[in-house]
Formats: C-alpha cells, sequence, structure tokens
C-alpha cells in the first residue's frame, strides 16, 4: 500500500519536474521510458525526491537505482527506518 | 579453441624498438593488437554490454569481419562502420584497420540525413556492422558487409599471415565535426599521425602501462579520444571497459570505475561536475592514471577528486581532432595547479615532442611573451589538410621558433605562456563551444534553425547551476509554437540540441549592439 503510494507521489514529482502531465510511472519504469531523463537532469530529478521525502540517498544507493522499482524500494526502507 | 601463437615476441624492449623503428606510414594502427592475440590470447582485451571478450575471441570476430571485405572483388579505401555500441562494432574497426583501409564511424543515434552527409563527404562506398533496414534503404549504391557470422565454436585457427594489408592508404580514421557552414567537416588522420601520438605513451617510461592494466571508454567513437581509450590498452595486452552509451552516463561510469577496478580512467572533466555532490563517497585506489581531456578543468573540483584517487597521477590533456587526439600535457599537483590556474581553470601544459606550437595575433604574426594568442600548431601529428581540402584558411605558413617556416594548424583556441612555460587556456576566437567534450560550431545550428523560422532567434552556450555548459535556444515570440528540439533532432545529433528553448518578447541587446549575453545567463539562472 506505502509503496503505491510512493508510486503516486514519484508520479507527480516526475510529472512536474519534466512539465509533462502524460508521464505515467509503473515500477519498471526506466531512463528509456522518458524523454529528457537523462545524464543532465537525472541529479536534478533525484535531489527533488530527496527534498519531497526529507531522505538523503548515498552514491551506492543512486547507482542501484536501475528503474523506478528500485527506487521506490530504496524510498521505502527509508521512510521506515 | 585455442588459437596458436606464432610469434612470441616479448613485450617490453622489443615493443618499444619496435615503435621507433616503424615505418608509420605503413603499419595499420591494429597492429600491435594483432601481435597480443598471439602474445596473450586468453588476457581480456574488452569489457563491453556485461561481458568480457579475451583477445582470441576478438580476434575471431575480427578475421570473420576482415575476410568478408578482404574477399570482395572491390578495394575499399575507406569503409563505414555504423557504431551500435557492441563488441561488433569494435572488431569492426579492428577488421578494417588491418585491411588497411580507413575506418570512418557513422553514429547510429545520428540523424540519417546526418551520416548521409558524412557518406557523400568521405565517399563510403562500402559499410559494416549495419543490421537497420531503414538505414540501408536510404543508402544508395553502398556494399554492406555484416558483423554477425562469428567463426566463434568453430575450429578454425585464425593465423597471423591470414591478415594482409589489402589496401596501401595511409589514412588510418576519418572523423567529422561541427562545422560553420551547416555541414560535417571532415578530418583525415594518417597512420603516421596516429602512431607519432601513441609513440608519446609507448616510448615513455613514465607511463609504466602493464597488460594488467584495466582502461575505461566512456567515448562516442565519433569522438577522437575514444581512440585512445580502445587502441591503448589493445597495443598493451591490457583490458578496455566500454560503458554503455545510454542510461545515464555519468553514473555507469562511476559504476564501472569502482566495480572493475579501474587503473587508467581518461574523461572529460564535466563529469567531476555531474558527480561532485557524492565525491566524499568515493575511492578508488586502485587508479594509476587519471587523465582529463575535451573540456576546461577546474582546480577547485580536480582538487577534491585528488583525495579520492590516492595513488593515481593526475594530467590535463589538449589537443584538437586535427592534432590527432592529444599534444600537449599538463601534470596536476595541488600546490602547482593552485598557483598557476587562471580562473581555476588548469593548465593545458606543454606540448608533446612531436609538436611545434606558436602564439599568433589577429593578423598571423608572432605574439610578445605573455600576452594571449591564438594557438598554431605544427608538427608530426597534425593533419595536413580538411578532407577534400576545405577551410584551407585553417592552415598557414609560419616562421617557427627554429626559424624554419613550417605548415600551422590554427586551431581557433587562445592561449598564453606562463612563467613556467605552460600554456593556458583562455576561450575561443570563435563561436565554438565545448558540450560534455563535443565540438560544437554554434553557426551549424543557427544555420539548421533559420530553416525553421523566420523569428529572431539567439543560440548560445550558458552555465547551468552546476557550472556545466549547455545549450540554450532564445527564441522572440514563436507564433507557430515550433518545438524546436524536436524538429531540430531530425537533422542534428543529440549533443547539438539546446537543451533548453526560451521565448522572449524581445533578444536584449547591449550598448555594442552585440545580443547581452549576462543579461540571458542572468535570465536563465533565474528561470531555473
Amino acid at each position: 500500500m506505502q509503496r503505491e503510494t510512493t508510486l503516486v507521489q514519484l508520479q507527480t514529482i516526475f510529472r512536474l519536474f519534466f512539465r509533462n502531465q502524460f508521464i505515467e510511472l509503473t515500477k519498471e519504469t526506466t531512463t528509456d521510458d522518458i524523454d529528457y531523463w537523462d545524464s543532465l537532469t537525472h541529479l536534478e530529478l533525484i535531489s527533488e525526491i530527496e527534498n519531497h521525502f526529507n531522505v538523503h540517498f548515498s552514491l551506492d544507493e543512486v547507482l542501484q537505482f536501475k528503474n523506478v522499482g528500485h527506487l521506490i524500494e530504496c524510498l521505502s526502507s527509508k521512510i521506515n527506518s | 579453441m585455442i588459437i596458436l601463437p606464432d610469434n612470441l615476441l616479448t613485450l617490453s624492449v622489443t615493443r618499444i624498438q619496435k615503435i621507433e623503428k616503424m615505418d608509420f606510414q605503413k603499419v595499420p594502427i591494429a597492429n600491435l593488437f594483432l601481435n597480443n592475440c598471439y602474445l596473450y590470447p586468453e588476457n581480456k582485451a574488452i569489457f563491453i554490454n556485461k561481458r568480457h571478450y579475451t583477445y582470441a575471441e576478438l580476434l575471431q570476430k575480427v578475421y570473420s569481419i576482415y575476410s568478408q571485405i578482404a574477399n570482395h572483388d572491390q578495394l575499399f579505401q575507406r569503409i563505414g562502420v555504423y557504431c551500435t555500441d557492441d563488441i561488433e562494432t569494435y572488431a569492426s574497426i579492428l577488421a578494417i584497420s588491418l585491411y588497411g583501409a580507413a575506418f570512418v564511424p557513422l553514429n547510429s543515434n545520428f540523424p540519417i540525413t546526418r551520416n548521409q552527409a558524412i557518406i557523400e563527404a568521405a565517399d563510403l562506398s562500402s559499410i559494416v556492422n549495419c543490421e537497420e533496414n531503414t538505414f540501408k534503404n536510404e543508402c544508395k549504391n553502398i556494399t554492406f558487409f555484416s558483423s554477425k557470422n562469428d567463426l566463434s565454436g568453430s575450429n578454425k585457427t585464425v593465423k597471423k599471415d591470414h591478415f594482409e594489408r589489402k589496401v596501401d592508404l595511409e589514412l588510418a580514421y576519418i572523423l567529422f565535426t561541427s562545422g560553420t557552414t551547416g555541414k560535417p567537416k571532415g578530418v583525415p588522420v594518417s597512420t603516421e599521425n596516429v602512431w607519432n601520438f601513441f609513440s608519446f605513451y609507448l616510448n615513455n617510461p613514465r607511463f609504466a602501462f602493464t597488460p594488467n592494466d584495466r582502461f575505461i571508454q566512456v567515448f562516442e567513437l565519433t569522438f577522437d579520444v575514444s581512440i585512445f581509450s580502445f587502441f591503448m590498452p589493445l597495443h598493451i595486452g591490457a583490458c578496455c571497459y566500454v560503458t554503455p552509451q545510454k542510461g545515464i552516463r555519468f553514473l555507469e561510469i562511476i559504476q564501472i570505475l569502482k566495480e572493475h577496478q579501474i587503473t587508467v580512467s581518461t574523461l572529460v572533466p564535466t563529469v567531476l561536475q555531474y558527480i561532485e555532490k557524492y565525491i566524499d563517497e568515493i575511492d578508488f585506489p586502485h587508479m594509476k592514471y587519471s587523465f582529463f581531456i575535451g573540456d576546461k578543468l577546474n582546480h577547485s573540483i580536480v582538487s577534491k577528486w585528488a583525495k579520492k584517487i590516492k595513488n593515481a597521477e593526475i594530467i590535463n590533456f589538449y589537443g584538437p581532432t586535427e592534432a590527432t587526439i592529444m599534444c600537449t600535457s599538463y601534470t596536476w599537483n595541488e600546490s602547482d595547479s593552485l598557483q598557476e590556474s587562471n580562473n581555476d581553470i588548469v593548465p593545458i601544459g606543454k606540448p608533446f615532442q612531436n609538436i611545434e606550437y606558436i602564439l599568433i595575433s589577429n593578423n598571423n604574426q608572432p605574439i610578445e611573451k605573455k600576452e594571449v594568442g591564438e594557438l598554431c600548431l605544427s608538427g608530426k601529428q597534425i593533419v595536413t589538410s580538411y578532407l577534400n581540402h576545405s577551410n584551407e584558411e585553417r592552415f598557414v605558413e609560419l616562421q617557427s621558433k627554429s626559424g624554419n617556416v613550417k605548415r600551422f594548424y590554427k586551431t581557433g583556441d587562445l592561449a598564453s605562456i606562463n612563467s613556467k612555460g605552460n600554456l593556458l587556456f583562455h576561450g575561443r576566437i570563435d563561436r565554438q563551444v565545448k558540450i560534455n567534450g563535443h565540438r560544437v560550431e554554434l553557426n551549424e545550428i543557427e544555420e539548421h534553425i533559420r530553416r525553421l523560422t523566420n523569428d529572431v532567434f539567439y543560440v548560445g552556450c550558458f552555465s547551468d547551476k552546476k557550472n556545466v555548459n549547455q545549450l540554450v535556444l532564445f527564441v522572440e515570440k514563436n507564433e507557430r509554437k515550433i518545438d524546436f528540439k524536436e524538429a531540430l533532432a531530425k537533422s542534428l545529433p543529440e549533443y547539438m540540441l539546446p537543451t533548453s528553448t526560451i521565448i522572449l518578447h524581445e533578444i536584449p541587446f547591449n550598448y555594442n549592439s552585440k545580443v547581452d549575453e549576462k543579461k540571458l545567463q542572468e535570465l536563465l539562472l533565474n528561470n531555473g
């Protein structure tokens, strides 16, 4: 349940960040699926997520984010700790 | 499958003697790779798309491509490689080199029209490694060679003398850079240029590379530093780790540096700017050499990086494609660099042994010491002309320091010499900018925008909040609501597309009647 809420919140962040109301996030979403999600935008996006959830990701954690699902797993562990 | 060594050369001394004695004009740049396939068949040669290939495995792939080209009735002087970020792409380059032709990289992510312009300018009649039918259908009168017919698994032994140089062309490769006229500009680099460049490393005891080294290759193959990152490890029996071109590139780079304990890294400085937030969490004690090239290197950030690669020598290189990859170097250390950096920009150092330079004023006259002038280069690494002899004005006869008149290449880069004899970079004399290491002529982008709109516009290179260069397009009104990024993507590669487009009522001008870049920069930062 909590993971689904996180996904919804992430979707709002993504839509605002990429100025695209049509983004539909799933756990499988990767950089290939969203226009302009690239090296230039990635760290800013991570910062937006950190600010929103009031968490900090380490480099090792950021390196593990291969899709939105990994991001949610990592966020959930931080929110619950 | 075992490949029998048929030429047991011992490395070290023999290799160095070989380079010195080599007739540079006749030796393909893949020749040392071929030797190493018999010296170190079981060594790892390349890591790409999550797997290793040994020298023996790579040689099989190279031979299957080579034999198709060599068995064709026609001889090919220049051969295109459709670069698709896979083992076959790298094997194709090696095969073309051993065949004796010049390879011409075609980036599969580039728009078809741009690749067609390259095919036409380079006068290509054959392309290797293209499996894309849409691309093939657009190319008329081209012979396509597949790279997928793999001999791996067969018992056929590939012997060294199976590779025979079929073409006696002196060119090693042709690369295309951004051109001011709206079309890419070809730089034909000879095998002599390339071997002179590599002799800086191969004949230099300061670079203690060994077959156990692990190099990283982060560059697109249309960017010449890739030739160093790919061929240098293969020259010495070491392994080249290729980072994927897709995804979050700088994170992939950090992942590979860490996971594979890379010992020799060559990066553009922007990588450090992207990862600055995480530098404190990095620790790479295995790194022996950390090279930078392609853009301005900031002292303050490299100072943080140095603390995380305690055992590495850091060198800042400089080199336009016309001077074959790299031609000056500056060995970084905290105290000297702090003292010598100009506006936090680390010097580009002193020229390689084969390079002579001169600084000139805008009327082609040598300038006095300490003044800023245009950097001109001469020597065995400098190409003799552009493809089809375009832009001849960039090559001039000048009196060198030794008193002889020599042909120099005018780089368009402004430089000065400091009291220690090191060159300092001061920017460009024209509208060429660097985007993530890529050379971009703003005039070329403008030419393409003009085809889309009659509105007044300005395209420039501005710093974002991380101080990274970005291309930004400012357009007045844009009443037709053109999506410029999407429209330009049909004819320009991704690195030449504006990161953002800002619509203004009026583009600001300063009192010199020039576009007020300072105001635009402020506008951009305030805009977020």
